[in-house]
Formats: C-alpha cells, structure tokens, sequence
C-alpha cells in the first residue's frame, strides 16, 4: 500500500493475508514440528511490526519475511532445549521408513530432508525463486545453492525412489 | 517418481496453511505491540517500571546476600582461599558426577544432624606404618597448638557430601567448632584407619598446612 506520501507503508492484514501460508510452509520445512512453527510463524509477525518503517516495497516485505523466518526457525532448530530432544526425533524419523497416512509422499521425504537442503528446494521448485534470488534471501552464495539443490534433490530422489522400490 | 518437478511440490504443499487461529491471534498481537510502539510514554514508563523493579531487587538480593554472609546459618561452610596452587579449587563434572580435580578444603561451620563414622572400630593396631605416631602435638607460629592422634574410629555431626573436604582423592571431613578459642577438627581415614587433627588458636592457614602435610605422609 503506497502512502499519499509515496512512501510504502505495510499492512499488517494483508501481510498476513498474503503471506502466512509461505511463511508457516517455511517455518515447518525449517522445523519439522508444527508447535514450534507456529511459534516462528508469530516472532516473525511481531518482528515485522518492529521493523516495517524499514520496509520500502512489497518484494521486499517477501523477501525480508523469508529472511527472517528462516532465521528465526533456524535459531529454534538450534536452540539448546531442540538439540537435547533430537535425538529421539530423529531416532523416530529413521524408524518411521513409511509416511504418514494421508500425508503426500513428497512432502513426507521433503521433512526427513535436513532442512538446508528442504527449504532450498521449497523455495526454487514452490516459490519460483532463482537460484540468484535464493542465494541473497538466504544470504548465501550462489554456488553454495546450487551445491545445496543438487544435493538435496539427489537426496529426494533416493528417498523416493528407495521407498517405491520397498512398496 | 523420480523427476522432481514444480507440480509435485504445488501438490505437496497445496494442504498446509497457516491455521485461522494462529492467524487470528498473531494479527491481535500485531496489533498490541504496535499500539505499545505508537504511545511510547507507555511503552517508557513500562520500562522504567521494569528497572525500578529489577533495581529494587537487585538491592534486595545484595541485602540477602550480606546477612546471609552475617548471620552464617546452620550448615553453611567456607572454603579456604586457595594458595600458591595447593588448594587449588578445580571441580569438573565426569558422567555426571563432581569430581575434584585438584585439592580442595572446605570448613564447615555448622554440621547438620545426624551422624558419620569415621574409621573402623576394632582396626589391628599393629598394622600401622611405624613412622606414622600414634599422637602428636605441634606448636605454631602463631602460638596455638595442634594435636594429631591415630583413631580407631569416630562418631561426627554429619556434613552435606558437597561439604566434604579432598586432598587429592582422600576424603576428608573438616569442621570448625563453636568454642572460645577457635578449634579447627579434621579427620580422615586410611585403610580403615582415623586420623583426627585439632588446631587451637592456629590460623586457618597453619591448620590446613599441616592438615596437607599430614594426609600426604599418610597416603605415601
């Protein structure tokens, strides 16, 4: 929304509106856990109304949410209280070799991916982003994406292609 | 499936939204917080109340923390300033447990109830190392006295675990008594063996020199 000023000014419903599935499908592919995206999903939010001066256009507003959920679920993947429990999540994830019923196959393997990898490939193949565009939203350079996307859908790949040979 | 495309992940992704509710209560919350960031008297006042409070007990806490120190409550206890690396004071934690690496005496002040032997009752006399005496008096420096006996075995106020004195791995229970001239007890036991040494009149420093002293010759 552009002021009478010109300035651009956020909207906090139409962000939401606009942008909480993105943001909730980053922080669970970052995450794995849905309490602890939902947790995500409101600091980003409230870091938003901190911050939304700061804000010039409307691809910035997207650009700088994914920024900062990705940062914020990365902070709670890595928190101490996270990396105490892991261990049984993980030790659940390697046991479960089937999907949940009901769940797509896809999404199902994209969550057992470490989420370097997920939110890489979320944001090229769901987003539409480039790998360029990747690359400045995660800070990151370009090859280390490139590196990330080949990696993870070689990953994917396997997963997939090992469950439907077990099937 | 093994080509990964975007309708493939549009598929995937198609059924997970943002719950309404958790919509709902971040936009309230949005709201909040912007309203607390537009009155920023509000949002000062708030804070200042936050540092007047912490302030407030912050002082409290020091207050605590100085009576405490005064009054020296039942089962409190002092650990000895360390010196030259000898009582050197080194905890570190191995499979869960406190170990001390290094030497470490800690007084305690005043022992809890209950009761801790020390030394077995009826130990061959015989068995003793011959320059190991059976008792000792040494005068100090400072003109006091401290007298060091081989015990069979003694019956002590208990201390809390964390309260018991090591140099090197030997245990050792330490304690100051309440009496006019200042009477410092230690006793440790070796092969089933007590030793008992009292200070008095000595000072804290001569006492746990010779305390050191002792508890090497005896593990030699």
């Amino acid at each position: 929304m552009n002021s009478p000023d010109n300035r651009y000014r956020v909207d906090f419903e139409k962000s939401i509106e606009r942008y909480s599935d993105m943001i909730y499908r980053i922080a669970v592919t970052i995450t794995k856990n849905e309490e602890d995206a939902k947790d995500v999903f409101q600091e980003t939010f409230l870091r938003l109304v901190r911050n939304h001066e700061k804000i010039v256009s409307e691809e910035h507003l997207k650009a700088w949410l994914i920024r900062v959920v990705s940062n914020c679920a990365k902070t709670t993947v890595s928190s101490p209280w996270n990396r105490n429990t892991q261990g049984f999540e993980k030790e659940r994830e390697t046991q479960e070799s089937s999907y949940e019923p009901g769940e797509n196959r896809l999404l199902s393997e994209l969550k057992k991916l470490p989420q370097k990898y997920s939110v890489v490939l979320y944001l090229y193949y769901y987003e539409g982003y480039s790998i360029k565009e990747i690359g400045k939203l995660l800070e990151k350079n370009e090859n280390t994406i490139k590196t990330l996307m080949s990696r993870g859908r070689e990953l994917l790949r396997d997963k997939l292609e090992g469950g439907e040979q077990d099937e | 499936m093994s080509d990964i495309n975007q309708k493939d992940f549009e598929k995937a992704y198609c059924n997970m939204k943002a719950p309404d509710e958790l919509k709902t209560d971040t936009l309230k919350r949005m709201w909040e917080e912007n309203e607390e960031r537009k009155t920023p008297e509000k949002s000062a006042s708030r804070k200042k109340a936050i540092l007047f409070r912490g302030f407030a007990l912050a002082t409290a806490l020091c207050a605590a923390a100085v009576v405490m120190f005064l009054i020296q409550p039942k089962g409190a206890s002092y650990v000895t300033p360390m010196e030259e690396g000898e009582y050197y004071d080194k905890v570190e934690l191995k499979d869960g447990t406190i170990c001390f690496v290094k030497n470490r005496v800690v007084i305690s002040i005043s022992p809890n109830a209950g009761t801790v032997t020390i030394g077995q009752e009826g130990q061959d006399e015989t068995e003793h190392e011959d320059e190991i005496p059976e008792a000792e008096e040494i005068l100090t420096k400072s003109g006091g006295v401290i007298n060091y006996q081989r015990i069979n075995a003694i019956s002590l106020p208990e201390i809390a675990e964390s309260n018991w004195s090591y140099i090197g791995d030997q245990k050792i229970y330490v304690t100051v008594l309440n009496a006019a001239d200042i009477r410092y007890q230690a006793v440790f036991e070796k092969n089933g063996t007590a030793y008992e040494m009292t200070g008095t009149n000595v000072t804290q420093k001569e006492f746990i020199d010779e305390l050191y002293r002792r508890v090497k010759k005896v593990r030699k």
